[in-house]
């Protein structure tokens, strides 16, 4: 009898395989709820524990049981006022958090000073010597969301990255991202507040700083906490920088190289650290109170290899955390990254309950789901953002946000003021420069090309920083002035041919570099084109890939290049993009523009004062506003969508605020 | 048989060598190099920072080698067969690979007549009772100090190399520079006193000086690490074969775009490429074979007409706008039809579903695998669609040939049995194309569909390649390019380990 393998036989085989494989997955979803139920019996446990102590508190401070009846219901009643009032005055700003269990509510404590007294005195802890304190305002919301009608607890927000984070490790996460995921678990000793742009005191409650800029004292809050309940101490914020970032083990090179200004951190007493700075330098404010405060006990535990390899080992005081922080069982790229409410904050608790993150490459998959509701917030294009927001029906879904705010970037034409390859090209001439900002009509380009969305840039600092000058408006569109400008710079036609050329008969001919990309960028050529030709300028645009970008950069061959820079505080150092020693090295000061700005970089980087810095900011603007080695072309407003489920949603001249956000209450039908 | 398929496989190691060697050195000479991806700007950086940084991590991934050298290194790492010392395994499974040697400091002739020396240490002695965390507490500690040592000693060069650049420039020495824009030390060596002259000459000589002294303190603290490395503080990797040599296992290495290890990467990108795959295939096979045998056999009919026309239609609409169309149609919940996710492999909540579906009180949960399978159809369509053209059109044109010849008429007239005739004969003889293209389909398999992944946001190998390649990550690029490469191989050699089963006439002697 012929033994042969028919379809029969292989229909068997793939039944049987598909038990097995179904028996197996079945076996470890076993294991799953079995692990669960024992987290779950664990948990149930500690409660267990809680409220037995409690219970013995309860018994121990009262006497019988009907007396504890009645002494608890009046203890409710009063505690309900009391919470009541705290809200109340912690919104008014009228009580700090340091005020100790004790001490009565209705005596409003003025807002700088702390109610409680620490044993050594209000200022003990500071430096002897005259040096100014600056204390720091209670930490609150900056719109807060108790009052409001609807308020309630509970809620996720959705966020969506466009890309995949590869980590989330606090510090050695590099891209946005990850930065952002960390920003909600970790917190630093100071933040520009998102209204006043002001570095203002999280962590720290107050801090003095050397007129000299030598050194930084900082007193961090009582009272505060990581998540897991240990207090953040004075080492760990020492620990933070010289074991943390500072570790040559750790893969943190990128945040190390950039913070050799700090000399040493050390630990004064338990609340109070000091920073030493190896040179003054405007900036050494900001970098000593800006890094990540993280937890000690539980990074000393792991190995550098550990903490390297490891994905998500986020760890802070912020106002969420990671549910798992098990080292073996990380978050994996691919998956959700969830973030639940951190239930022992020490600040104003959010009303969400979590947060998500999913990724989503594909910008038209992006807007489906959060037609569909599946997400909370996108980002979307500004093409997609005009259309969408002209549909009917839209703005009952989700608030619609176009803002320009701090972190707005900049477009800009860079010229190369120096030489190409040891040739001058002809903008080394600020004349010649000051013309072509002059024939590019950018409103027009504004409301052509982009749709109207978006302002004109006038320089390296735009509103709303406070580094912007006020008082500089845009160069207007004068192809007129710019002939004039051509010719007194040796540009005239001389031939007749159309064409300007220079006293040695060179045509103004010129190459722009710019990366292949979409629409926009091939329309805004073409008007370059068209404008250049208008005067007489031969404009030979140059397509390169974007991966080349670096290199041409680098060597500085390019005659005029147009990209883009973003910002991430109200005020950056200037001295990378702008200062004449970045011209070697290959620093980014890659238009190689040398006119007298190193005088006013320098006392930016020199003024500790705030307001005096600002002073020459402005006069640096001025400057740059009359030198153009940029034309600045335009500030990208942020364009959000936001899902009408939640309330609170504002807009900020430092970006959004989503700890503020609570679920809306549905709309009645 | 056997004899065959062992040449073959001893044939693949240089036909693998030279792949990697040519993909590698391809993306090495590229603009940028290998590591360009480290050193993009994000953030604006002082070029003092940018130098360190860059510094540090020349240092960590050994970038400064010429990419020949990189590439034997990585040789050196993946291959089971290990020559010098040999690694140590911590308790947590890392490799302790023996300290790195220090390299000698720059135009260290202008300041010392001679570099300071040290001599190897003894190993070191243990007390004897030490436990093992004992025992890597102070192999860590010393690890610890030597890791500073080096690092003071790599901000140091790159400080030195930043001032020495500025001199250069003011000074406008020719050819000092190499194409990457580092000091070429060697050309400028004649020329100290030039340079101590220029403004920058203090500040140089005091780098420089420090330089030594760095130097000397990271060769001290490297000898104690290594009398501590010789005493064995973690036991040894993998067995020892001879002195000198060793066998353990191969090792993939880091990816430095996203500083993790690439096996891992690849184990968590791999699955979801072959579970699409996987599900694809069949889909393809059972609809194209089946079709392609129908029209075959009722050739120029109705069928047959209408099914060709419509593959080849089908093969024809671009994948990237039958993605979107897909996505804007079916996923969107304004229209009818949309009741398919638009993103991902899981629901938000898949994480805490059962595996099997369940009807609780809130209703009824789909389940993990119920749940995985309706976030895949729409990604599986677009695979799919192209597919059935040439399948089903291979069948057709082979089982026609099959059908004019001279066998089948006699089994005709023997009076064999009409679906005997197909299946039996006819469609066993024409599997042999079926047979090449199904080998062939193992190697797209794991490169993945890269639009379709970018499309619905599936995190595959498709993605992991082009990252690699974009951001030109040395180890991601050359794990993925011989994983390709050997699959291809691979599956050349099933194939034609198939095709002697298939066809008795064709045999390996």
């Amino acid at each position: 009898m012929q033994n042969k393998f028919g379809l029969k036989d292989f229909v068997l085989m793939v039944l049987v395989v598909v038990v097995g494989v179904l028996t197996f997955l079945n076996m470890r979803q076993g294991d799953r709820q079995w692990q669960q139920t024992q987290d779950l019996s664990s948990k149930i446990g500690t409660v267990e524990q809680q409220v037995a102590r409690l219970d013995r508190k309860l018994q121990d401070n009262s006497g019988s049981n009907d007396e504890t009846i009645a002494e608890m219901g009046s203890q409710m009643t009063e505690l309900n006022t009391k919470i009541a009032d705290l809200h109340r005055a912690l919104s008014s700003g009228a009580l700090t958090l340091n005020a100790p269990a004790g001490s009565t509510i209705d005596e409003p404590a003025h807002d700088s000073t702390p109610a409680s007294t620490v044993a050594t005195g209000r200022e003990g802890w500071a430096r002897p010597g005259g040096v100014p304190i600056e204390w720091q305002p209670t930490v609150k919301f900056a719109a807060e969301p108790y009052d409001m009608e609807g308020y309630r607890l509970g809620g996720e927000f959705i966020e969506v990255f466009e890309a995949q984070p590869s980590k989330l490790t606090p510090v050695l996460a590099e891209d946005v991202y990850g930065r952002r995921v960390d920003d909600q678990i970790c917190e630093t000793l100071a933040d520009f507040d998102p209204i006043t742009k002001e570095v203002t005191g999280i962590l720290a409650e107050a801090w003095q700083y050397d007129p000299e800029g030598y050194w930084l004292r900082v007193k961090l809050r009582e009272n505060i906490n990581f998540s897991d309940g240990v207090e953040i101490t004075a080492e760990d914020v020492r620990w933070s920088f010289e074991d943390y970032i500072n570790n040559p083990e750790l893969e943190t090179e990128a945040l190390r190289s950039i913070m050799t200004s700090i000399e040493k951190v050390e630990v004064i007493s338990d609340k109070v650290v000091e920073f030493t700075f190896n040179s003054p330098d405007a900036y050494n404010l900001q970098s000593a109170l800006m890094y990540y405060i993280l937890p000690k006990h539980f990074y000393a535990k792991l190995t550098p290899n550990q903490i390297n390899q490891g994905t998500a080992l986020a760890m802070g005081s912020g106002p969420f955390k990671i549910e798992n922080l098990d080292v073996d069982n990380q978050w994996a790229p691919g998956q959700p990254i969830v973030l639940v409410r951190n239930e022992q904050y020490w600040g104003p608790k959010p009303a969400l309950k979590s947060m998500r993150f999913v990724t989503i490459t594909s910008d038209i998959a992006r807007l489906i789901e959060f037609r569909n509701g599946s997400v909370s917030m996108i980002r979307p294009s500004s093409p997609q953002f005009s259309k969408v927001t002209r549909e009917h029906g839209w703005d009952d879904k989700a608030y619609s946000l176009k803002w320009v705010n701090v972190r707005s970037g900049y477009s800009f034409i860079g010229w190369q003021c120096g030489p190409r390859n040891g040739k001058l090209t002809p903008f080394h001439d600020k004349r010649v420069r000051k013309a072509m900002t002059l024939i590019l009509d950018r409103q027009l380009i504004i409301d052509d090309i982009y749709e109207g969305i978006g302002v004109i840039a006038t320089g390296p600092n735009n509103a709303p920083s406070p580094a912007a000058n006020p008082d500089i408006d845009p160069w207007p569109y004068d192809p007129e002035q710019a002939k004039q400008l051509l010719a007194e710079a040796g540009w005239v036609d001389r031939d007749g041919d159309g064409i300007l050329e220079n006293e040695r008969g060179d045509e103004f001919s010129f190459e722009f570099t710019r990366a292949s990309g979409g629409q926009t960028i091939e329309r805004f050529q073409k008007y370059l084109v068209d404008q250049c030709a208008s005067v007489g300028i031969r404009c030979n645009p140059k397509i390169v890939d974007w991966s080349l970008y670096d290199q041409i950069l680098k060597n500085r061959d390019f005659d005029s290049i147009t990209l883009a820079w973003s910002a991430t505080a109200p005020e950056s150092d200037p001295k990378q993009i702008w200062h004449s020693e970045s011209i070697q090295n290959q620093g980014n000061n890659f238009i190689q523009w040398d006119a007298g700005q190193d005088q006013y970089i320098d006392k930016i980087k020199a003024t500790l004062d705030y307001k005096e810095r600002m002073d020459v900011f402005h006069q640096f603007q001025s400057l740059v506003h009359e030198e153009q080695p940029y034309t600045f072309l335009r500030v990208s407003p942020w364009l959000r969508f936001i899902s009408k489920d939640f309330d609170n949603v504002h807009t900020y001249p430092m970006g959004l605020q989503q700890r503020e956000y609570f679920l809306a209450p549905m709309a009645a039908e | 048989m056997g004899v065959y398929i062992l040449r073959r496989l001893l044939l693949m190691i240089p036909t693998l060598l030279g792949i990697t060697f040519l993909v590698f050195m391809l993306i090495a000479l590229s603009p940028g190099g290998i590591g360009a991806s480290l050193n993009v700007a994000n953030g604006q950086m002082e070029e003092t920072s940018r130098a360190i940084k860059e510094a540090y991590l020349e240092d960590r991934y050994g970038l400064d080698a010429p990419a020949p050298v990189q590439y034997v290194r990585w040789l050196g790492r993946i291959s089971p067969i290990k020559f010098g010392k040999r690694d140590q395994i911590d308790p947590t499974g890392e490799f302790i690979q023996p300290p790195k040697e220090v390299k000698t400091p720059p135009l260290w002739r202008w300041y010392v007549e001679e570099l300071p020396v040290v001599e190897p240490l003894e190993p070191y002695e243990w007390a004897g009772d030490e436990t093992e965390d004992e025992k890597s507490s102070v192999y860590r500690r010393q690890a610890n100090e030597y890791s500073k040592a080096r690092a003071r000693l790599i901000s140091g060069r790159a400080l030195f190399d930043t001032e020495l650049g500025k001199a250069i420039g003011t000074l406008e020495i020719k050819g000092a520079f190499n194409h990457k824009g580092k000091v070429k030390h060697q050309t400028i060596e004649d020329q100290k006193s030039q340079i101590e002259e220029s403004e920058f000459g203090a500040k140089i000589n005091r780098l420089g000086n420090d330089l030594i002294g760095y130097y000397a303190s990271a060769i001290n603290e490297r000898a104690k690490l290594v009398s501590i490395f010789d005493a064995k503080p973690y036991p040894q990797a993998g067995f020892g074969v001879l002195p000198g040599m060793s066998l353990s296992r191969p090792d993939l290495g880091k990816s430095f775009s996203k500083s993790r290890p690439v096996s891992e990467l690849i184990s968590e990108a791999l699955p979801i490429t072959i579970l699409l795959n996987l599900i694809a295939l069949p889909v393809i096979y059972f609809i194209a074979i089946p079709s392609g045998m129908l029209a075959a056999v009722r050739a120029g009919g109705l069928f047959d007409r209408f099914s060709g026309s419509m593959y080849i239609a089908l093969w024809s609409f671009p994948i990237p706008l039958a993605g979107v169309l897909m996505i804007g149609y079916l996923a969107n919940h304004d229209y009818l039809w949309g009741v398919f996710p638009a993103s991902g492999l899981h629901s938000s909540a898949a994480d805490s579903y059962t595996y099997l579906p369940v009807r609780g009180e809130s209703g009824w949960q789909p389940g993990y695998v119920l749940d995985m399978l309706w976030h895949v159809v729409l990604p599986i369509s677009c695979l799919v669609y192209g597919g059935f053209a040439v399948l089903s059109k291979q069948t057709r044109a082979a089982m026609l040939d099959n059908f004019n010849m001279d066998y089948v008429r006699t089994a005709k007239a023997k009076g064999v049995g009409y679906k005997d005739i197909v299946f039996r004969h006819v469609f066993r003889n024409s599997l042999l194309p079926l047979i090449t293209m199904f080998v062939s389909i193992f190697p797209a398999m794991l490169a993945g569909s890269v639009v379709i992944e970018k499309i619905f946001t599936i995190p595959g190998m498709g993605q992991l390649t082009l990252d690699s390649i974009y951001l030109k990550d040395r180890e991601l690029l050359l794990a993925n390019t011989m994983m390709i490469a050997a699959v291809n191989l691979i599956a050349l050699l099933v194939a034609d380990v198939l095709y002697s089963l298939a066809d008795p006439r064709i045999s390996y002697k």
